[in-house]
């Protein structure tokens, strides 16, 4: 435990001085802040744009606030989980290229210590940076749009992070897996498009896929109702726990040297 | 007392056989030299000794240990290329390598410090490792090998990548060492093989094919020389064919002929005549030397066995 926290700390510095935390937190207050803007001034945006027939009018309805933070959260989980895959994608590939993970492993470290340092280093980068994104989002929603229930705000923040939590676990179990950081990046691309894609079939068959927490993110708030959530909880949980104890192995397994 | 024996030690990868069967003992407060070609299968040695590549078959005991068990605390490793973090600086690596250790923090800074002080960095130690010098990482490498006290300093070919300065002031600073902990390390800078240890084995093609004291060594394998240097090569020839026919062989490399004798009374005949025909031509005589074998000689006729 006591060395865990010493590779923690590690972990939390080295984002620090390398401005992650300044970066990542940004880009997502930027992509949470944006959606209820363009929202509420499309109309301005329209007649500035010009390229509309004289007279034509064009009826945009507003979105319900619930609406307007769940496309913010769409974002997040496009652009966003693409800058967490970039900024994940060396936590360990690198660290083997570049050979300091050798210098760490020849201390009396066990391989989950190191794992589940990087995974909680991360992880709560990820958290930070989605509850700004969100407090971003329900801001301008709250001030141009209109009021949503706090209860709903933070049930989605945490089924989201779910979500992204399986995402990074996934990241860094590839990157003991393989070498290249930059495939490491495409291949959880790759498993996350697929899921998602799986998760948009209809019927029943899909309801454990932890895909779809992100839309039951979205749905939380713009019905208010979390039905069906339980099952790909139970599963992205279940899916965490499973990825690290078999990238714990994997790092035991696989020479970390260069 | 063996501090460490390696029984039967084999890895491969793949088809490609990088150790096979190797076994050898390391003693508690020798300093033993891993010599070898490139490629021998010294690196892959050192890695499985410290714990980063698994051995495909053979065991590793450390004295007071089950077989097997985990050995990292006892040892310290100081990699070929020694990779640190550049945004950290050079204290905080020391530390937290300390730390890593099993040292609480306190005790984790000061031994930090002590040791920074030892290697004489502590101007550079609050600034970041990005910015230092190939010399100057080397030295922190040492120092977060030296942090735990081990009792086993592992060291992959430690001078290869410094200039002749810090190459000269890690071997001094390697004897200082000596004398406190046990040390194996890899290198194939001879002489510094020889300066050090006093233990040498020879790794050849992934197996050991000279395990012996610096002294017994020396014994086996030293031979009396005579060396001659002339000007031109082109006369080598004729020399070694009148010192021939009196019943003295040696060999000509360039310009420079040498006699090797097994006793040193052959020796003293062989050089008299030698002597004898250079001060009846001396013109084109450079040089005429008396000596041993080096460890050179005897390493590259280890190594082409």
């Amino acid at each position: 435990m006591k060395r865990w926290l010493v590779l923690f700390r590690k972990e939390l510095l080295e984002s620090w001085r390398t401005s992650r935390w300044l970066w990542v937190p940004l880009v997502f207050a930027v992509l949470g802040a944006l959606q209820p803007l363009t929202s509420h001034f499309m109309p301005q945006i329209l007649e500035a744009a010009g390229g509309l027939p004289e007279g034509a009018v064009i009826e945009i309805p507003p979105p319900t606030p619930g609406a307007a933070i769940a496309a913010s959260l769409n974002q997040i989980g496009t652009l966003g989980l693409l800058v967490l895959a970039l900024v994940g994608m060396g936590a360990i590939a690198g660290e083997r290229n570049a050979g300091t993970a050798a210098l760490i492993l020849v201390k009396p470290v066990s391989r989950p210590a190191y794992l589940l340092a990087k995974w909680a280093a991360y992880n709560l980068l990820m958290l930070a940076a989605l509850i700004l994104g969100q407090a971003a989002a329900w801001y301008y929603t709250d001030l141009l749009i209109g009021p949503v229930p706090a209860s709903d705000l933070v049930a989605s923040t945490l089924i989201f992070a779910l979500w992204l939590s399986l995402v990074l676990t996934i990241l860094l179990a590839f990157g003991t897996v393989m070498r290249s950081p930059i495939a490491v990046a495409a291949a959880t691309i790759g498993v996350v498009i697929a899921l998602a894609a799986l998760a948009a079939l209809p019927g029943e068959a899909m309801a454990w896929n932890p895909a779809r927490l992100a839309g039951l993110a979205a749905l939380r708030l713009t019905t208010g109702a979390s039905d069906g959530v339980i099952l790909p909880v139970i599963t992205a949980v279940a899916a965490i726990v499973a990825l690290i104890g078999a990238a714990s192995v994997a790092l035991r397994l696989r020479p970390m040297i260069a | 007392m063996a501090l460490v024996e390696v029984r039967g030690l084999r890895k491969t990868f793949g088809p490609v056989v990088a150790v096979a069967d190797v076994s050898f003992e390391i003693k508690e407060g020798h300093c033993t030299a891993l010599l070898g070609p490139n490629g021998a299968g010294k690196s892959t040695i050192l890695n499985i000794l410290a714990g980063l590549l698994p051995a495909t078959a053979g065991t590793v005991r450390f004295e007071g240990l089950a077989e097997g068990a985990d050995h990292r605390s006892l040892i310290g490793y100081l990699p070929q290329q020694v990779a640190l973090f550049g945004w950290m600086t050079g204290l905080e690596y020391v530390r937290m390598a300390g730390e890593l250790t099993g040292l609480d923090r306190p005790a984790a800074d000061l031994r930090a410090r002590e040791l920074i002080g030892l290697l004489g960095l502590e101007a550079a130690q609050n600034r970041r490792i990005g910015g230092y010098s190939g010399g100057m990482k080397q030295r922190i490498g040492l120092c977060q090998a030296l942090v735990n006290r081990p009792r086993l300093v592992i060291l992959d070919e430690p001078v290869s990548g410094l200039d002749p300065v810090g190459r000269r002031e890690l071997l001094d600073l390697l004897k200082q060492l000596k004398s406190e902990s046990t040390i194996l390390f890899s290198t194939h800078v001879l002489p510094d093989a020889e300066e050090l240890s006093d233990d040498i084995l020879i790794v050849r093609a992934g197996a050991i094919v000279i395990d012996s004291s610096l002294t017994a060594l020396r014994a086996r394998y030293e031979r009396p020389i005579v060396e001659l240097e002339l000007d031109d090569e082109a006369t080598a020839g004729s020399w070694l064919e009148t010192l021939a026919s009196r019943g003295v062989k040696g060999e000509h490399r360039g310009a420079v002929i040498r006699w090797k004798f097994e006793t040193s009374a052959a020796m003293r005949a062989g050089a008299a005549d030698v002597y004898a025909s250079a001060a009846s031509r001396p013109e084109g005589v450079r040089r005429i030397e008396l000596g041993q074998t080096s460890l050179e000689d005897m390493f590259l006729e280890a190594v082409r066995q």
